[in-house]
């Protein structure tokens, strides 16, 4: 379904040129769900970036369930390529928008891709997501951080992809909500048929929802494993054995 | 959640933000004095017949330079013209300018602002570089250029003012996008499909009203200055026409006999000023997001 081969990520050019992610290959599976853990500026968010196109020079070669992410990004088979894979970002107060109500937010990509029966399918999308659709009608910041979470996962739900990149869907949430969350993902994971990739710096999250991972370091995948592997503490490398050390 | 909380429609919703913002406006007491001043100048331009007590433009040269009193609340000018009328007529010259001016150069410069930020590169240094070479040149200055290409009269001295008032408003938009350009929830809506248009029109200009707002109010005191002043000189409106300016300008002569004349029509043109700056203050109160912080 995602398929990843050497791909190199610059930020910055010239003197400031910074190589973030440096030869990453990763292949998921359809109906799979991957993490990607590692520290903060180990490129692992940036993978997702690219992924959407998000991020403007890339090397390499990704695509998804095959279709090309360079013609995915731009021109004719976009719109194709975006209703097969789509984002939810961190911080659930920064993706949604302040001034517009979160009903909006969830109909607008069905708006844009000429989808029929949009109202009925964003009450869906509510009903999906633990909330009612009363909840169309409100500002983000009448809802809790909890809420939004879900109303941003609902708003990338809604041109129906096959694929979810998840940018630590739970990290700036309150530890209480954060079970909610993942269970949420998880459910709608299995209704839906979705493939996740999920980034996160917390290796409890990503052994609870996924069967494979990858780890990252400094631009690198150092080491991909099974979770069972990461369960019996049986890692290859010193980089993943130190971090599992360092999350007990 | 509170039962208060539930929003059975868009409308609704919309308008329980307005109540909420009206509620914490009502709390600032020169923001409602500021607001009464607009309300005031508005209700005088549109009842100007009904309240005025004679005519604005007839001569009465019996009557010339009387004093304020009685029959003459203001006093007369050097025509015998009662300077009370002429000042509610003169109102509606004033709403005309200012509307005309924030209607042609808010837009203009929003819309020139946020592509220049949402676009950056070349875009943003063409229209820039523009933007500049139009702040260095002072406002008098270039609105006087332009009214002796075009000719005197209030249309072309509010088409001159805002040839000078647009490029502020685009720095601003510019600022305003920078700072959320990079957004997820701008990403977020890009990845829905949406064209750079779409992102433009519906999800950046929303986050630049409130600050285009401020802005606009703010300026609205400085656009009737400007108007005043090209009235004053003799190339805003034109005689009879009862601009502010334009009555201030033929009150000089008696200024140290008979300071009404000149005075009255200040006096207008500083109340209204000083309120739309009052009001603009208030709105800043409320809807600055940097204010905000620093609270």
């Amino acid at each position: 379904m995602i398929k990843i081969d050497n791909l190199d990520v610059w930020y910055g050019a010239g003197a400031r040129e910074t190589h973030v992610v440096q030869g990453a290959s990763l292949h998921v599976e359809r109906g799979q769900s991957f993490g990607l853990v590692g520290e903060s500026g180990s490129g692992k968010s940036t993978i997702l970036r690219a992924i959407s196109g998000l991020v403007p020079r890339w090397g390499g070669a990704m695509s998804i369930d095959g279709i090309d992410a360079r013609d995915g990004h731009r021109g004719p088979q976009r719109p194709k390529y975006l209703r097969k894979v789509q984002m939810v970002f961190q911080d659930p107060f920064a993706s949604l928008h302040p001034k517009r109500l979160v009903g909006e937010a969830i109909s607008e990509p069905m708006k844009i891709n000429k989808m029929d029966d949009i109202s009925e399918r964003t009450d869906a999308l509510f009903a999906a997501i633990g909330l009612t659709p009363s909840h169309r009608y409100r500002y983000p910041h009448e809802l809790s951080g909890g809420q939004r979470q879900r109303i941003a996962i609902a708003r990338a739900l809604a041109l129906e992809p096959d694929v979810l990149l998840l940018d630590e869907p739970t990290s700036a949430l309150d530890v209480s909500i954060q079970a909610e969350i993942l269970n949420l993902l998880e459910r709608l994971r299995q209704e839906r048929g979705l493939t996740y990739l999920i980034v996160s710096h917390d290796l409890a999250v990503i052994s609870h929802m996924c069967s494979r991972l990858a780890v990252m370091s400094q631009g690198r995948i150092v080491e991909t494993l099974d979770r069972d592997v990461l369960a019996h503490g049986k890692a290859r490398e010193q980089y993943t054995r130190d971090l599992i050390a360092a999350s007990r | 959640m509170s039962a208060a909380l539930q929003h059975p429609s868009p409308r609704q919703a919309r308008l329980r933000a307005a109540r909420s913002f009206a509620r914490r406006f009502r709390r600032n007491p020169l923001g409602m004095a500021g607001l009464f001043i607009g309300l005031a100048l508005i209700f005088m331009a549109i009842f100007a017949p009904l309240l005025a007590t004679h005519d604005p433009y007839a001569p009465d040269f019996a009557a010339r330079l009387t004093a304020p009193g009685w029959n003459y609340w203001l006093g007369t000018d050097e025509l015998g013209r009662d300077i009370y009328t002429r000042i509610l007529y003169g109102s509606r010259i004033t709403i005309f300018i200012v509307a005309l001016v924030v209607f042609t150069s808010a837009p203009i410069g929003l819309l020139l602002g946020v592509v220049s930020g949402y676009f950056g590169g070349w875009v943003d240094a063409v229209l820039m570089r523009i933007t500049d070479v139009f702040l260095a040149v002072p406002k008098l200055l270039l609105a006087l250029a332009f009214v002796a290409v075009l000719g005197p009269g209030i249309v072309n001295a509010a088409l001159a003012i805002t040839l000078t008032a647009w490029p502020p408003y685009a720095r601003l938009a510019r600022a305003e996008t920078l700072a959320v350009r990079n957004a997820d929830f701008v990403a977020a809506i890009a990845l829905a499909g949406a064209s750079p248009w779409r992102i433009i029109t519906r999800h950046i200009f929303p986050i630049c009203y409130s600050s285009m707002l401020v802005r606009v109010t703010f300026d609205m005191a400085g656009i009737i200055l400007i108007a005043a002043g090209l009235g004053f000189i003799g190339l805003g409106a034109q005689p009879p026409l009862p601009e502010w300016g334009a009555m201030i300008a033929s009150g000089r002569r008696f200024i140290f006999e008979q300071w009404w004349v000149a005075a009255m029509p200040g006096a207008a043109i500083f109340i209204v000023s000083l309120g739309f700056n009052f009001l603009g203050d208030a709105l800043r109160d409320l809807l600055d997001p940097h204010a905000k912080v620093r609270q």
